[in-house]
């Protein structure tokens, strides 16, 4: 399998503390890699040594296979786009002007393709209105302009949806899965909007305490998703020892009230429960979500 | 590099101001010259000429330099725009060589401005030079140097503080310190003359008087006249910081020619080196 980024054994210290410590992680090409984790996990400072703009104290990465120790990282880093913490854009200036700049330092030998960027991220009709008078989302949406302007295989994205309303993190949303369809782009995104993050990730690696506690792809994290079902009844008698010839775990949150974890059909609940002299009044399936399993992989609420 | 520095030119010829200070040095000789001409003691070409590397006042030109340095380079840090660069796989070192090249160019321009307009206008008005041609020529290349070497301090403050305020600053700081040095370094070399008069007394403890009855006097040693050693080390300050080398070219009449030319050589690639080092080992934020 191809990777775009590979990373052994990073630490980064900070005197005394230990920002990350001996993350080991891979992004295959095409892949949309969510880096799931809290405020102050590591998220940022891993990405800012990727992006180059910090060093790491101990281990390596690479980018497209080219160390970030050798001379070919600078040709590799031309293959990659990146928003880290927030837009790098020029206040005074248009977004046609800002992308103007990013196509100079890329040594494009013309502007070609800017109107196509901007119209890509909804920005064509801002004329000369300058940056700094855009709202949070336009900002985002020109971030992201930017770092496409290389056309690259791996983007980078730091929490790219923070303190975007809903409609702009569904634009956001639209924009990356375009990107990563039409284009085979690899994406690295840091969130801990994980609901948002779920709808769009292919991988994950869930970061806590500087330190990658698991790396799943999107099919095995559903594999091992539970599947549950939230019941309510009309009474608490012999309700155990129905729930206990399903041959399921179960869980009751009140004693008309429970969730079944495992798969069961509704109409052979149904029936079990009817055999016991117990009516079902309210049913509903539902899936173990990323963030409950992110509690979960932390050991528990408390850690969130 | 040359990618960066196309960048860096592209955002300049957009700032305003760069264009104030283009009107500035391209008005500036204009007005002297008219002045100067319709006065009655007026300017030679030669002090008119000098008077591109002080600009009235010997510190100004530290002071437009690093004016326009905060200004065009401050903004990649207060707008997080230098992480572009570096993610896109630009390096530190090209980065600040980058910014170096374009503020030296940048300082040189404004002076060819002032030179062109000068000998377009000035000159006519003025009349021709009075120095030797060789002299004239050691005036451009000190006075070039000096403002490459005010390009290369600055790029130093600015890329090694990598702030905004801070840069403005520390700027102040440092020309306002290059000012005191070069002021008192040339009150002391210029300034004090090696002889003061002073009554003359006979052996009776008497003023000693001429035939009309007037005091006599004589030409004795300045007890406050500085020794060699401080007027070496005063003549040294002058050639080798840039503020004292202003002072010299906008006053004319130096001739630590060579002296200034190695020593602004010598800043110039010291500063550049140590903030190179110390800017590629800097977290970007």
């Amino acid at each position: 399998m191809e990777y775009c980024l590979t990373v052994d054994n990073l630490s980064k210290k900070y005197r005394k503390y230990l920002a990350l410590d001996g993350v080991t992680m891979r992004i295959p090409q095409g892949a949309i890699y969510g880096l799931v984790g809290k405020n102050g996990a590591g998220k940022t400072t891993l990405i800012r040594i990727i992006c180059g703009l910090q060093s790491p104290t101990v281990g390596t990465y690479s980018i497209f296979g080219a160390p970030y120790t050798g001379k070919e990282i600078y040709s590799a880093r031309r293959r990659m786009g990146g928003i880290v913490e927030s837009p790098a854009l020029y206040g005074s200036m248009s977004a046609k002007d800002n992308l103007k700049q990013q196509f100079l330092l890329l040594g494009k030998p013309s502007f070609d393709g800017i109107d196509k960027l901007l119209e890509m991220v909804d920005l064509k009709d801002t004329g000369k209105k300058p940056v700094r008078n855009f709202s949070l989302g336009m900002r985002q949406r020109l971030g992201i302009a930017m770092a496409l302007a290389s056309d690259p295989d791996f983007v980078v994205l730091d929490e790219p949806i923070n303190g975007l309303d809903p409609q702009g993190i569904v634009e956001i949303r639209e924009i990356i899965l375009k990107l990563n369809k039409e284009r085979n782009i690899a994406f690295l995104i840091s969130s801990h909007i994980l609901d948002e993050l779920s709808k769009i990730a292919t991988h994950y690696g869930f970061i806590d305490k500087g330190k990658i506690l698991k790396e799943i792809t999107k099919d095995q994290l559903e594999d091992s998703l539970k599947k549950r079902i939230v019941f309510k009844v009309d009474t608490a008698v012999e309700l155990c020892s129905a729930l206990d010839e399903t041959h399921l775990q179960y869980k009751l949150t009140s004693p008309t009230e429970g969730e079944l974890y495992g798969e069961i059909s509704i109409s052979a609940l149904s029936d079990i429960l009817k055999c016991h002299g117990i009516t079902l009044i309210k049913v509903s399936e539902k899936d173990e979500t990323l963030e409950s399993y992110y509690i979960n992989l932390l050991g528990g609420e408390s850690n969130v | 590099m040359f990618k960066l520095l196309k960048a860096n030119f592209a955002r300049v010829i957009k700032s305003a101001t760069f264009w104030i200070l283009v009107a500035l040095y391209a008005l500036y000789p204009i007005i002297i010259a008219v002045i100067e001409n319709s006065s009655f003691e007026r300017i030679t070409s030669d002090k008119m000429l000098s008077l591109n590397y002080g600009i009235e006042w010997f510190p100004m030109q530290g002071v437009l330099i690093a004016l326009l340095c905060c200004i065009i380079f401050s903004a990649d840090f207060h707008n997080g725009t230098l992480k572009n660069k570096i993610i896109i796989g630009q390096s530190k070192t090209y980065i600040y060589l980058a910014n170096l090249l374009t503020m030296m160019i940048l300082s040189l321009a404004l002076s060819v401005i002032y030179l062109l307009v000068f000998f377009i206008l000035g000159m006519p008005l003025l009349g021709k030079f009075t120095s030797s041609a060789s002299t004239i020529i050691w005036m451009l290349v000190n006075g070039a140097l000096m403002l490459m070497t005010y390009s290369a301090v600055m790029t130093l403050i600015v890329m090694v503080s990598k702030n905004s305020t801070a840069a403005v600053i520390i700027s102040l700081v440092v020309l306002t310190c290059g000012a005191l040095i070069a002021f008192a370094a040339h009150y002391y070399t210029n300034n004090i003359p090696p002889f003061i008069k002073d009554f003359m007394i006979d052996e009776f403890g008497n003023l000693m008087r001429d035939e009309f009855g007037d005091v006599l006097l004589t030409d004795v040693p300045n007890p406050y006249y500085p020794s060699k050693a401080v007027r070496v080390f005063c003549q040294f300050l002058l050639d080798f910081f840039p503020s004292g080398q202003s002072a010299q070219i906008s006053n004319g009449g130096y001739s630590h020619t060579w002296q200034m030319l190695l020593y602004s050589l010598g800043l110039i690639t010291a500063t550049s080196g140590v903030g190179i080092a110390v800017f590629k080992k800097s977290n970007i934020k």
